[in-house]
């Protein structure tokens, strides 16, 4: 379990971001971590994996203080960030090298996705484009079998039949009972990945549901709409107007992650109100 | 401290390397070869035991620029992140890397000088004449190996301390650090005896003031100089060690 108390982090002087934030995120679920650029989402996630110091407050993974950045919290944590560089090796040397700082590790599991990522199981891991080196450091990352993986951004620089690998791959790991938390501005790409969303602006969170609350809770709809007062929100796409509005009558709708999450921006103090009762 | 981890970690680093560091070494093989040839050239200009100086160049300069390579991830937040990432502590990082700075440097850089200085004594050798090695013990002259740890110590420092620029940054503050620690002391010195002819000395050690037209050395007492280094070749090594611990363990990317 990761847990987030009174979490509070300084750029500097001035810039203070997530003033005293609190979360809890629980093994098997894969969270989205939403925002625009400059959100704060790279400063929470790096405050996560123990690569930035928390001002006041603390984070804990399994009792694991992660700005301590003991050998037991490594080997079972992965952060892949948004700029992957990786060493000047082949990929059996790489494999060789460190898949034996992973308790976890399976060399099966690393050359299947290797596999299903087109990218070559022998070739020099340097010579390989940005989006081939993603993909490698992505397939090591979930072949490494961390309690936490955590990726940033990890679709920017991937073509589109990559993506969708990418999409396939992370639910055929089957991390069910580990935490994996995508950080993203691309909402669309990881849309059918996530079974909880995080949504920050302005180093804030603006809410944090299961999708299965966000279904309940919220109802989705394209073309005409009768009761125009009901309208929490309402956004012009190429398919017509999409609304949304409370999901009095339990009904299932699509939930369109761009549009809560345009939505969530646009009107926060409402969406935020939903699920904070 | 986990022994398989620095195992690891080890070979990590030598294969990551090691093709850097063969061109590193023949590149240092052709200086110190060009070094040998040029003072061998001018044989009659320099008095004196050139070759001593030739090591210590190759030492010093050689040693800062390796020991500046060893963490130079730190200054790219993307490799960085990978070291900082690898599943070992701190310890146990810093560890590998001040072995391969200090030991690991120095017996590869003292085999390749030896060698060096072979090959070249045995090309240029004159009939009848012996050929002649640079012995390294001979005056004490090991103690400079103490410097050097502290120095290549100090070069990791900056690493940890700097994120662009660490060896010029390094290497400037310690002239500065050393030129005033020196002239400090001298003026100090004056200050304290009323000697105004005090011009020059070694820190912690003895200072030089002229009397009569002569020089004249005035030794700190045996003790004390027993104490000074025994501080600077062992203690002060342990303090940077754990002050490079501490700031690696505060980076923050």
């Amino acid at each position: 379990m990761l847990q987030i108390e009174n979490l509070t982090y300084r750029y500097n002087r001035k810039k203070v971001l997530f003033n005293g934030l609190n979360l809890s995120l629980l093994p098997g679920k894969v969270y989205g971590l939403l925002g625009k650029n400059g959100a704060g989402k790279s400063s929470l996630i790096k405050n996560m994996a123990g690569l930035l110091f928390p001002s006041k407050g603390k984070c804990l993974i399994d009792n694991w203080e992660p700005r301590k950045r003991e050998t037991a919290f490594l080997e079972q944590l992965f952060f892949i960030p948004e700029e992957c560089e990786l060493p000047r090796l082949s990929v059996p040397d790489f494999i060789e090298l460190y898949a034996a700082f992973y308790p976890a590790f399976n060399k099966e599991q690393f050359m299947d996705y290797l596999k299903i990522f087109n990218v070559s199981q022998d070739g020099q891991l340097q010579r390989l484009s940005f989006g081939q080196k993603k993909k490698a450091y992505i397939a090591f990352a979930l072949a490494a079998n961390t309690n936490l993986l955590i990726m940033d951004e990890p679709t920017n620089g991937l073509d589109i039949p990559s993506k969708l690998q990418f999409r396939n791959i992370v639910t055929a790991a089957g991390r069910e009972d580990k935490i994996t938390i995508i950080s993203t501005h691309q909402v669309r790409d990881l849309d059918d990945l996530i079974s909880s969303i995080i949504i920050i602006d302005n180093s804030e969170l603006l809410l944090y549901a299961d999708k299965e609350e966000v279904s309940r809770k919220l109802f989705f709809s394209t073309g005409e709409i009768a009761n125009k007062a009901a309208v929490i929100y309402e956004e012009q796409t190429p398919q017509g107007n999409v609304h949304i509005t409370l999901n009095d009558h339990a009904q299932p709708s699509y939930l369109d992650l761009e549009i809560l999450f345009n939505a969530t921006l646009d009107k926060r103090e409402q969406i935020t109100n939903i699920f904070t009762t | 401290m986990n022994v398989n981890k620095m195992y690891l970690l080890n070979r990590r680093q030598w294969r990551e390397n090691y093709k850097v560091y063969r061109i590193a070494v023949l590149a240092m093989a052709g200086i110190l070869s060009f070094l040998f040839l040029v003072t061998w050239h001018w044989r009659d200009s320099f008095a004196g035991d050139v070759n001593r100086g030739i090591f210590l160049i190759g030492l010093f300069a050689g040693g800062c620029l390796f020991g500046s390579s060893l963490l130079k991830d730190l200054s790219r937040p993307s490799k960085g992140m990978w070291l900082m990432g690898i599943p070992a502590s701190a310890g146990e990082k810093l560890f590998v890397v001040i072995l391969y700075a200090t030991v690991f440097y120095l017996l590869t850089y003292l085999s390749l000088f030896y060698i060096t200085e072979g090959f070249f004594s045995w090309l240029v050798k004159e009939p009848g004449m012996p050929v002649k090695h640079t012995d390294l013990l001979h005056n004490e002259f090991y103690n400079f190996f103490f410097t050097f740890i502290n120095f290549q110590l100090l070069i990791l420092l900056g690493s940890v301390s700097f994120k662009r620029g660490s060896l010029l940054i390094s290497i400037l503050l310690m002239i500065i650090v050393f030129s005033l620690s020196y002239n400090a002391n001298n003026y100090l010195l004056m200050l304290m005896t009323g000697e105004k002819t005090i011009d020059g000395g070694g820190l912690y050690n003895y200072f030089q003031f002229r009397h009569a037209g002569e020089n004249v050395y005035v030794y700190l007492p045996l003790y004390v100089q027993t104490i000074v280094t025994v501080f600077f070749n062992y203690c002060f090594p342990i303090v940077l060690y754990f002050i490079i611990y501490l700031k690696f363990q505060e980076t923050e990317l």
